[in-house]
């Protein structure tokens, strides 16, 4: 008892001989190991339980193949937010992101992704159309599409390919974003869009589009926010064709409580009017109930026809034969492509 | 040569040495057990001879027979991708929702069982509970509902969330 009591206390630190009653006390004891058959019956018994546990299958520990197949079946609002609940299920959802918002969009948004799809990357896009689709001269031809609109973003011709299809895929994109807004907003609680004077733009607004068009970047790299804008105009459509309904009106498409309860675009399949008119001011939201671009009810044979997927590559030939032309000219009659540039530099300053 | 008649019963087994007999269709839901079958021959079919089940405990096979019974009857499953995606809802028949009012650690157990015995409509079932339990869930009650630990650090935390919230709901 004496030798384990020295062991014990020779372990301490040994108090300074110059103690005084100024000096601060410090309690240097150390706490004593608790040991006893009782504590040890107790830690195996803790010790088992935590082993149990930890072979139990918990939703973290399932295959990736199982948690995929769950996670599949969620809205992409749901799958976000799974994603933020710890470390793994985060690594998780980013690492599996392709496959998964691939199977969401397949089965809950399979109309809606080919009425609005994707714009391409520049960095995708063959570098030996770059200097056509960069050319100052194509980037003249489409201030077209940045001027009229004060709710859409201009695209970035480094960012997006600049050809019709991509254009009109980020206009869209950007637009569907904004739309959401208003309705979630203004036009759900009856209450109106602040208008915009013409040839003003507010710092609201400004900023407004910003961060639309942040939204839209974002989903330009990851498929899970392109699910998530496809997600956000299901609802936009649903509003709309509720809203149109309650006005009295025949609505575009039969709509009932199951295929909203489905939360999937199912019903868009069904037939029904086109709605592909690009509404080209915050003015047109009221009127509007639905906007589903890019396709065409064929009545003879009964179906939609969608815009073609190789319409990217047709596009970016024909900007390249274009550009081709051009530099013929020149090289033919200089005179007149400078001149032509000169009259439309002018114009774009006045 | 003729043909021998297919046993109406056959046996299997769960890891902890329980032996159930079964009517054939019932057990044939899975399509690992309608594969041995097909190896094995019903010649050496018998009690003694039960398929071992080496995955799955008699607690959850009990559990997975009561399905597998009361679904005998439904059609196999379609091959065409497309249109069992289009099907795909969160929606699960009334029966289902009740057999799936187990605790947590049954329904994994289910669901690992399901994958294991390649039970493919079980599987489904399985994970839309699952995910119907996700769904409208904020971060912090999928975290209590699931047991799952947050390690983010506070600041981490508050970043994720500001970027991801135009993701929250309206």
């Amino acid at each position: 008892m004496k030798s384990d009591l020295s062991a014990k206390t020779s372990n301490l630190t040994p108090m300074p001989d110059h103690e005084s009653d100024d000096d601060v006390l410090v309690d240097y004891t150390q706490a004593i190991a608790l040991r006893s058959r009782k504590t040890d019956r107790l830690k195996r018994k803790l010790d088992r339980k935590a082993k149990k546990e930890a072979t139990k299958p918990q939703l973290l520990s399932l295959i990736p193949e199982l948690l995929l197949d769950i996670l599949s079946q969620l809205r992409p609002t749901d799958i976000i937010r799974f994603q933020r609940t710890c470390k793994l299920s985060l690594e998780f959802v980013r690492h599996h992101e392709v496959s998964l918002a691939k199977e969401v969009i397949s089965y809950r948004y399979s109309v809606l992704s080919r009425c609005f799809p994707r714009p391409i990357q520049l960095k995708d896009v063959d570098p030996i159309y770059h200097p056509a689709l960069l050319h100052q001269r194509r980037q003249r031809l489409l201030s077209i599409h940045r001027k009229p609109y004060s709710h859409v973003a201009h695209h970035d011709p480094a960012l997006v390919c600049s050809c019709i299809t991509c254009i009109m895929a980020w206009n869209n994109l950007c637009l569907v974003v904004d739309l959401s807004h208003w309705t979630t907003t203004a036009l759900s609680k009856r209450q109106p869009i602040p208008m915009i004077p013409r040839g003003e733009n507010p710092p609201w607004n400004v900023e407004l589009v910003e961060n639309h068009a942040a939204v839209v970047r974002r989903a330009l790299t990851s498929p899970l926010w392109y699910a998530l804008i496809l997600q956000r105009h299901l609802q936009t459509t649903i509003f709309g064709i509720q809203r149109y309904a309650t006005k009295g009106e025949v609505p575009n498409f039969e709509l009932d409580d199951e295929d909203v309860h489905r939360e999937t675009d199912e019903f868009c399949a069904r037939s029904g009017s086109p709605s592909y008119e690009f509404p080209i001011t915050r003015d047109t939201y009221y009127g509007l109930e639905t906007y589903l671009p890019n396709r065409l009810w064929d009545g003879r044979e009964a179906y939609w026809k969608y815009q073609p997927s190789d319409q990217h590559f047709r596009d970016l030939r024909w900007v390249q034969e274009m550009a081709d032309k051009e530099r013929e000219k020149a090289v033919q009659s200089p005179g007149d492509v400078e001149e032509k540039d000169k009259v439309a530099d002018d114009s774009r300053s006045t | 040569m003729a043909e021998s008649k297919p046993a109406q019963k056959i046996w299997i087994r769960s890891n902890d040495d329980k032996t159930f007999e079964i009517d054939r269709d019932v057990g044939e839901r899975s399509v690992l057990i309608k594969n041995l079958l097909e190896d094995v021959g019903d010649a050496d079919l018998s009690e003694e001879n039960a398929i071992p089940i080496q995955n799955v405990n008699e607690t959850v096979l009990r559990k997975v027979i009561e399905w597998c019974e009361h679904h005998r009857n439904d059609p196999p499953a379609s091959q065409d991708e497309e249109s069992d995606a289009r099907k795909k809802t969160t929606e699960i028949e009334e029966w289902d929702q009740k057999f799936m009012q187990v605790d947590q650690e049954m329904l994994f157990e289910i669901i690992l069982a399901a994958n294991y015995l390649d039970i493919k409509a079980l599987l489904d079932v399985g994970c839309k509970t699952v995910a119907n339990m996700i769904k409208g869930k904020s971060p912090e009650e999928i975290r209590k509902t699931f047991n799952i630990t947050n390690d983010f650090s506070p600041e981490e935390e508050e970043q994720i969330r500001r970027e991801n919230e135009w993701a929250e709901d309206r």
